[in-house]
Protein backbone atom coordinates (compact mmCIF):
# COMPACT_ATOMS: atom_id res chain seq x y z
CA UNK A 1 0.00 0.00 0.00
CA UNK A 2 1.97 2.58 -0.90
CA UNK A 3 1.60 6.61 -1.59
CA UNK A 4 2.04 8.48 -4.79
CA UNK A 5 -0.24 11.02 -5.14
CA UNK A 6 -0.20 14.35 -6.78
CA UNK A 7 -1.58 16.86 -4.83
CA UNK A 8 -1.97 20.53 -6.37
CA UNK A 9 1.31 21.78 -8.04
CA UNK A 10 3.39 19.64 -5.45
CA UNK A 11 3.68 15.90 -5.70
CA UNK A 12 3.42 13.47 -2.29
CA UNK A 13 6.58 11.59 -2.00
CA UNK A 14 6.17 7.78 -1.87
CA UNK A 15 6.49 5.72 1.14
CA UNK A 16 9.77 3.99 -0.43
CA UNK A 17 10.73 8.03 -0.36
CA UNK A 18 10.23 9.10 2.91
CA UNK A 19 11.88 6.08 4.18
CA UNK A 20 15.33 6.18 2.62
CA UNK A 21 15.15 10.08 3.69
CA UNK A 22 14.79 8.84 7.47
CA UNK A 23 17.45 5.99 6.73
CA UNK A 24 19.68 9.28 6.33
CA UNK A 25 18.21 10.94 9.57
CA UNK A 26 16.40 12.98 8.00
CA UNK A 27 13.66 13.72 10.46
CA UNK A 28 11.23 15.80 8.27
CA UNK A 29 10.48 12.67 5.98
CA UNK A 30 9.83 11.28 9.86
CA UNK A 31 7.37 13.71 10.37
CA UNK A 32 5.89 12.86 7.33
CA UNK A 33 5.49 9.48 7.64
CA UNK A 34 4.23 9.81 11.39
CA UNK A 35 1.35 12.54 9.49
CA UNK A 36 0.65 9.90 6.75
CA UNK A 37 -0.22 7.04 8.76
CA UNK A 38 -1.09 8.47 12.55
CA UNK A 39 -4.92 8.13 12.14
CA UNK A 40 -4.95 4.96 10.55
CA UNK A 41 -2.98 3.51 12.78
CA UNK A 42 -4.79 4.81 15.68
CA UNK A 43 -8.05 3.76 14.46
CA UNK A 44 -6.91 0.46 14.11
CA UNK A 45 -5.29 0.33 17.39
CA UNK A 46 -8.55 1.94 19.06
CA UNK A 47 -10.70 -0.63 17.65
CA UNK A 48 -8.83 -3.34 18.82
CA UNK A 49 -8.24 -2.06 22.35
CA UNK A 50 -11.42 -0.35 22.72
CA UNK A 51 -9.91 2.36 25.33
CA UNK A 52 -8.92 5.83 22.89
CA UNK A 53 -6.52 6.33 25.92
CA UNK A 54 -4.35 2.80 24.96
CA UNK A 55 -4.83 3.76 21.36
CA UNK A 56 -3.08 6.81 22.06
CA UNK A 57 -0.35 5.61 23.96
CA UNK A 58 0.03 2.70 21.79
CA UNK A 59 0.29 4.78 18.87
CA UNK A 60 2.92 6.79 19.99
CA UNK A 61 4.67 3.78 21.00
CA UNK A 62 4.69 2.59 17.29
CA UNK A 63 6.22 5.45 16.04
CA UNK A 64 9.00 5.35 18.42
CA UNK A 65 9.89 2.03 17.63
CA UNK A 66 9.64 3.42 14.29
CA UNK A 67 12.50 6.12 14.92
CA UNK A 68 14.55 4.14 16.46
CA UNK A 69 14.65 1.27 14.34
CA UNK A 70 13.87 2.19 10.97
CA UNK A 71 17.64 1.73 9.86
CA UNK A 72 17.14 -1.16 10.04
CA UNK A 73 14.30 -1.21 7.43
CA UNK A 74 13.84 -3.37 4.29
CA UNK A 75 13.54 -1.05 1.28
CA UNK A 76 11.56 -3.74 -0.14
CA UNK A 77 9.00 -3.95 2.46
CA UNK A 78 5.97 -2.03 2.84
CA UNK A 79 5.85 0.88 5.51
CA UNK A 80 1.80 0.63 6.07
CA UNK A 81 2.81 -3.20 6.49
CA UNK A 82 5.31 -2.76 9.22
CA UNK A 83 3.91 -0.06 10.79
CA UNK A 84 0.77 -2.39 11.43
CA UNK A 85 2.50 -5.27 12.66
CA UNK A 86 4.54 -3.49 15.27
CA UNK A 87 0.46 -1.72 16.20
CA UNK A 88 -0.66 -5.15 16.20
CA UNK A 89 2.03 -6.94 18.68
CA UNK A 90 1.57 -3.82 20.98
CA UNK A 91 -1.70 -4.42 21.27
CA UNK A 92 -1.30 -8.72 22.04
CA UNK A 93 1.18 -7.31 24.78
CA UNK A 94 -1.46 -4.69 26.10
CA UNK A 95 -4.02 -7.87 25.96
CA UNK A 96 -1.25 -9.82 27.76
CA UNK A 97 -0.72 -7.00 30.25
CA UNK A 98 -4.44 -6.78 31.05
CA UNK A 99 -5.02 -10.21 31.02
CA UNK A 100 -8.30 -9.29 28.57
CA UNK A 101 -9.09 -10.02 24.39
CA UNK A 102 -9.45 -6.46 24.41
CA UNK A 103 -12.14 -3.66 25.97
CA UNK A 104 -15.29 -3.79 24.02
CA UNK A 105 -16.31 0.18 22.99
CA UNK A 106 -19.08 1.94 24.25
CA UNK A 107 -21.65 1.62 22.51
CA UNK A 108 -23.05 4.75 23.78
CA UNK A 109 -19.97 7.06 23.14
CA UNK A 110 -17.84 6.04 20.96
CA UNK A 111 -17.51 8.82 18.52
CA UNK A 112 -17.25 11.26 21.32
CA UNK A 113 -14.13 9.15 22.98
CA UNK A 114 -11.94 10.64 19.70
CA UNK A 115 -12.42 14.48 19.16
CA UNK A 116 -9.13 14.59 17.57
CA UNK A 117 -8.16 15.89 14.22
CA UNK A 118 -9.31 12.75 12.57
CA UNK A 119 -12.44 12.38 13.80
CA UNK A 120 -15.61 12.18 11.32
CA UNK A 121 -13.29 13.29 8.39
CA UNK A 122 -15.26 11.14 5.87
CA UNK A 123 -18.36 13.88 5.65
CA UNK A 124 -18.71 16.98 7.77
CA UNK A 125 -21.20 16.74 9.90
CA UNK A 126 -21.82 20.15 9.48
CA UNK A 127 -23.63 18.89 6.31
CA UNK A 128 -25.97 16.34 7.72
CA UNK A 129 -29.50 17.24 8.97
CA UNK A 130 -29.41 16.54 12.90
CA UNK A 131 -31.30 13.35 12.71
CA UNK A 132 -29.17 12.02 9.92
CA UNK A 133 -26.28 12.41 11.77
CA UNK A 134 -27.41 11.03 15.04
CA UNK A 135 -28.48 8.06 13.32
CA UNK A 136 -25.01 7.85 11.54
CA UNK A 137 -23.90 8.28 14.74
CA UNK A 138 -25.79 5.74 16.63
CA UNK A 139 -25.32 3.08 13.52
CA UNK A 140 -21.54 3.25 13.54
CA UNK A 141 -21.84 2.51 16.93
CA UNK A 142 -23.66 -0.23 17.13
CA UNK A 143 -20.72 -1.85 13.60
CA UNK A 144 -17.98 -0.75 16.58
CA UNK A 145 -19.93 -2.70 19.47
CA UNK A 146 -20.22 -5.42 16.88
CA UNK A 147 -16.65 -6.11 15.97
CA UNK A 148 -15.31 -5.34 19.14
CA UNK A 149 -17.00 -8.30 19.97
CA UNK A 150 -15.26 -10.40 17.46
CA UNK A 151 -12.52 -12.15 18.66
CA UNK A 152 -9.09 -11.15 18.19
CA UNK A 153 -7.44 -12.82 15.03
CA UNK A 154 -10.88 -12.36 13.40
CA UNK A 155 -11.10 -8.52 14.18
CA UNK A 156 -7.80 -7.94 12.81
CA UNK A 157 -8.07 -9.26 9.83
CA UNK A 158 -11.44 -7.28 9.77
CA UNK A 159 -10.17 -3.78 10.34
CA UNK A 160 -7.18 -4.36 8.57
CA UNK A 161 -9.40 -5.18 5.39
CA UNK A 162 -12.57 -3.78 5.62
CA UNK A 163 -11.64 -0.67 7.50
CA UNK A 164 -8.09 0.01 6.64
CA UNK A 165 -8.16 -1.82 2.89
CA UNK A 166 -4.92 -4.19 3.31
CA UNK A 167 -4.69 -6.68 0.76
CA UNK A 168 -4.76 -10.11 1.73
CA UNK A 169 -1.27 -10.86 1.21
CA UNK A 170 -0.58 -7.44 3.28
CA UNK A 171 -2.25 -8.53 6.13
CA UNK A 172 -0.32 -12.28 5.69
CA UNK A 173 2.76 -10.05 6.05
CA UNK A 174 1.33 -8.21 8.90
CA UNK A 175 -0.17 -11.28 11.16
CA UNK A 176 2.80 -13.71 9.56
CA UNK A 177 -0.03 -16.37 8.97
CA UNK A 178 -0.80 -18.24 5.43
CA UNK A 179 -2.96 -16.43 2.91
CA UNK A 180 -5.44 -19.18 3.11
CA UNK A 181 -5.41 -17.75 7.31
CA UNK A 182 -6.29 -14.73 6.13
CA UNK A 183 -8.73 -15.27 4.10
CA UNK A 184 -10.82 -17.66 6.47
CA UNK A 185 -10.10 -15.46 9.21
CA UNK A 186 -12.27 -12.59 7.03
CA UNK A 187 -14.58 -14.74 5.88
CA UNK A 188 -15.98 -15.85 9.63
CA UNK A 189 -15.46 -12.09 10.81
CA UNK A 190 -17.51 -11.54 8.05
CA UNK A 191 -20.32 -14.56 8.35
CA UNK A 192 -20.38 -13.58 12.34
CA UNK A 193 -20.81 -9.39 11.76
CA UNK A 194 -23.93 -10.22 9.30
CA UNK A 195 -25.46 -12.07 11.82
CA UNK A 196 -25.04 -9.09 14.63
CA UNK A 197 -25.41 -6.52 12.26
CA UNK A 198 -29.00 -8.31 10.38
CA UNK A 199 -30.99 -5.65 11.36
CA UNK A 200 -28.82 -2.92 9.71
CA UNK A 201 -28.59 -4.64 6.74
CA UNK A 202 -30.17 -3.06 3.32
CA UNK A 203 -32.78 -5.03 1.59
CA UNK B 1 -27.35 -27.23 -8.55
CA UNK B 2 -26.69 -29.34 -5.73
CA UNK B 3 -26.43 -27.98 -1.99
CA UNK B 4 -22.93 -29.39 -2.35
CA UNK B 5 -23.06 -26.84 -4.79
CA UNK B 6 -24.23 -24.12 -2.77
CA UNK B 7 -21.79 -24.81 0.19
CA UNK B 8 -19.10 -24.36 -1.96
CA UNK B 9 -20.41 -20.99 -3.33
CA UNK B 10 -21.11 -19.72 0.36
CA UNK B 11 -17.59 -20.52 1.00
CA UNK B 12 -16.13 -18.52 -1.55
CA UNK B 13 -18.72 -15.66 -1.36
CA UNK B 14 -16.14 -13.60 0.84
CA UNK B 15 -13.52 -13.79 -2.07
CA UNK B 16 -16.25 -13.46 -4.47
CA UNK B 17 -17.83 -9.73 -2.98
CA UNK B 18 -13.86 -8.81 -2.64
CA UNK B 19 -13.57 -9.77 -6.85
CA UNK B 20 -10.60 -11.37 -6.05
CA UNK B 21 -11.61 -14.56 -7.59
CA UNK B 22 -10.40 -15.92 -10.97
CA UNK B 23 -12.91 -15.11 -14.01
CA UNK B 24 -13.83 -18.48 -14.28
CA UNK B 25 -14.80 -18.93 -11.03
CA UNK B 26 -16.57 -15.62 -10.72
CA UNK B 27 -18.70 -16.38 -13.89
CA UNK B 28 -19.29 -19.57 -12.22
CA UNK B 29 -20.89 -18.43 -8.91
CA UNK B 30 -22.18 -15.48 -10.73
CA UNK B 31 -24.51 -18.27 -12.54
CA UNK B 32 -25.22 -19.88 -9.86
CA UNK B 33 -26.66 -16.57 -7.82
CA UNK B 34 -29.03 -16.10 -10.88
CA UNK B 35 -30.68 -19.58 -10.42
CA UNK B 36 -30.36 -20.20 -6.36
CA UNK B 37 -32.04 -17.89 -4.46
CA UNK B 38 -30.57 -18.65 -0.45
CA UNK B 39 -26.96 -18.39 -1.92
CA UNK B 40 -28.33 -14.60 -3.75
CA UNK B 41 -29.44 -13.70 -0.56
CA UNK B 42 -26.64 -14.55 1.22
CA UNK B 43 -24.06 -12.69 -0.76
CA UNK B 44 -26.25 -9.71 -1.03
CA UNK B 45 -26.50 -9.88 2.86
CA UNK B 46 -21.94 -10.30 2.89
CA UNK B 47 -21.95 -7.17 0.70
CA UNK B 48 -24.05 -5.46 2.32
CA UNK B 49 -22.21 -6.41 6.00
CA UNK B 50 -18.98 -5.28 3.83
CA UNK B 51 -20.19 -1.41 3.16
CA UNK B 52 -22.16 -1.08 6.08
CA UNK B 53 -18.10 -2.18 7.92
CA UNK B 54 -16.48 0.16 4.99
CA UNK B 55 -18.89 2.97 6.60
CA UNK B 56 -17.13 3.68 9.52
CA UNK B 57 -15.72 7.18 10.32
CA UNK B 58 -12.59 7.68 10.22
CA UNK B 59 -10.76 8.25 13.89
CA UNK B 60 -7.90 9.95 14.90
CA UNK B 61 -6.11 11.21 17.98
CA UNK B 62 -5.85 13.72 19.75
CA UNK B 63 -4.72 17.14 18.70
CA UNK B 64 -1.87 17.12 21.32
CA UNK B 65 -0.28 13.65 19.56
CA UNK B 66 2.44 15.24 17.84
CA UNK B 67 3.40 17.53 20.39
CA UNK B 68 3.75 14.65 22.96
CA UNK B 69 5.82 12.14 20.23
CA UNK B 70 7.85 15.00 19.97
CA UNK B 71 8.72 15.12 23.38
CA UNK B 72 9.05 11.16 23.75
CA UNK B 73 11.43 11.78 20.90
CA UNK B 74 13.85 14.38 21.91
CA UNK B 75 16.71 12.19 23.75
CA UNK B 76 16.79 9.69 20.76
CA UNK B 77 18.36 9.74 17.71
CA UNK B 78 17.24 8.78 14.05
CA UNK B 79 19.86 6.49 13.62
CA UNK B 80 20.83 6.72 9.60
CA UNK B 81 21.09 3.39 7.83
CA UNK B 82 24.97 2.22 7.83
CA UNK B 83 26.09 2.53 4.05
CA UNK B 84 26.71 -0.53 1.95
CA UNK B 85 29.93 -1.74 0.31
CA UNK B 86 28.61 -0.38 -2.57
CA UNK B 87 27.74 2.67 -1.03
CA UNK B 88 30.95 3.54 0.40
CA UNK B 89 33.10 3.10 -2.87
CA UNK B 90 30.43 5.11 -4.34
CA UNK B 91 30.96 7.90 -1.54
CA UNK B 92 35.02 7.57 -1.58
CA UNK B 93 34.73 7.40 -5.64
CA UNK B 94 32.98 11.29 -5.36
CA UNK B 95 35.68 12.42 -3.31
CA UNK B 96 38.12 14.89 -5.76
CA UNK B 97 41.37 13.39 -4.66
CA UNK B 98 40.83 9.71 -5.32
CA UNK B 99 40.16 9.35 -8.91
CA UNK B 100 43.13 10.74 -9.83
CA UNK B 101 44.59 8.43 -7.47
CA UNK B 102 42.65 5.39 -8.81
CA UNK B 103 43.77 6.50 -12.63
CA UNK B 104 47.34 6.46 -11.61
CA UNK B 105 47.01 3.36 -9.66
CA UNK B 106 45.57 1.58 -13.19
CA UNK B 107 48.47 3.05 -15.33
CA UNK B 108 51.55 1.84 -12.88
CA UNK B 109 49.73 -1.57 -12.85
CA UNK B 110 48.91 -1.73 -16.63
CA UNK B 111 52.77 -1.34 -16.51
CA UNK B 112 53.65 -4.28 -14.76
CA UNK B 113 53.18 -6.70 -17.73
CA UNK B 114 54.78 -4.73 -20.25
CA UNK B 115 58.07 -4.62 -18.04
CA UNK B 116 57.93 -8.01 -17.40
CA UNK B 117 57.51 -9.06 -21.26
CA UNK B 118 59.83 -6.30 -22.26
CA UNK B 119 62.92 -6.47 -19.61
CA UNK B 120 66.43 -7.84 -20.61
CA UNK B 121 66.99 -10.53 -18.34
CA UNK B 122 69.39 -13.77 -17.89
CA UNK B 123 68.61 -16.77 -17.64
CA UNK B 124 69.55 -18.11 -15.02
CA UNK B 125 68.66 -22.61 -14.64
CA UNK B 126 68.02 -23.88 -11.54
CA UNK B 127 69.42 -27.63 -11.12
CA UNK B 128 66.63 -30.25 -11.49
CA UNK B 129 66.56 -32.93 -8.58
CA UNK B 130 67.46 -36.15 -11.57
CA UNK B 131 70.93 -33.58 -12.70
CA UNK B 132 71.77 -33.60 -8.97
CA UNK B 133 71.53 -37.50 -8.05
CA UNK B 134 73.31 -37.98 -11.54
CA UNK B 135 75.79 -35.56 -10.28
CA UNK B 136 76.67 -37.64 -7.39
CA UNK B 137 76.22 -40.98 -8.84
CA UNK B 138 79.01 -39.66 -11.17
CA UNK B 139 81.40 -38.64 -8.40
CA UNK B 140 80.92 -41.84 -6.65
CA UNK B 141 81.65 -43.59 -9.70
CA UNK B 142 84.77 -41.80 -10.79
CA UNK B 143 85.92 -42.22 -7.10
CA UNK B 144 85.54 -45.74 -6.60
CA UNK B 145 87.06 -45.95 -10.50
CA UNK B 146 89.82 -44.94 -9.50
CA UNK B 147 90.57 -47.27 -6.73
CA UNK B 148 88.66 -50.29 -7.60
CA UNK B 149 87.05 -50.86 -10.41
CA UNK B 150 85.73 -53.96 -9.82
CA UNK B 151 83.95 -53.23 -6.37
CA UNK B 152 82.04 -50.09 -7.86
CA UNK B 153 78.66 -50.18 -5.98
CA UNK B 154 76.64 -47.45 -7.95
CA UNK B 155 74.09 -49.37 -10.13
CA UNK B 156 75.58 -47.44 -13.05
CA UNK B 157 78.68 -49.38 -13.55
CA UNK B 158 76.64 -52.12 -13.10
CA UNK B 159 74.20 -51.57 -15.77
CA UNK B 160 76.90 -50.66 -18.15
CA UNK B 161 78.95 -54.10 -17.48
CA UNK B 162 75.32 -55.58 -18.42
CA UNK B 163 74.82 -53.66 -21.65
CA UNK B 164 78.42 -54.66 -22.57
CA UNK B 165 77.84 -58.31 -21.96
CA UNK B 166 80.78 -58.78 -19.68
Amino acid sequence: MGWSISLGSGVVQTDATLIARCQKADVAAFNEIVGRYKGKIYAYILRMTGSAEDAEDLTQEVFVKMYTSVHTFRAEASVSTWLFRIAGNLCIDAFRRKKTRGVPLSLDAPLEESEGEGAGREVSDSELAPETLLGRKELAGHIEAAISRLPNKLRAAILLHDVEGLAYEEIAEVEKVPLGTVKSRIFNGRVALRESLRPYLEA
Amino acid sequence: MSMLDCKHVQHRLSEFVDGTLPESETWEIRKHLASCSVCARASAELAATVRLIGSLPERGPSESFDDRLAARLADLVLTPRPPSLWGKLAALWSRPAVRPAVASGLALAALVPICVVFWPRTVVSTPQPDDILLTQIAREHADYASSEPLADPSDVLADSIDSEGL
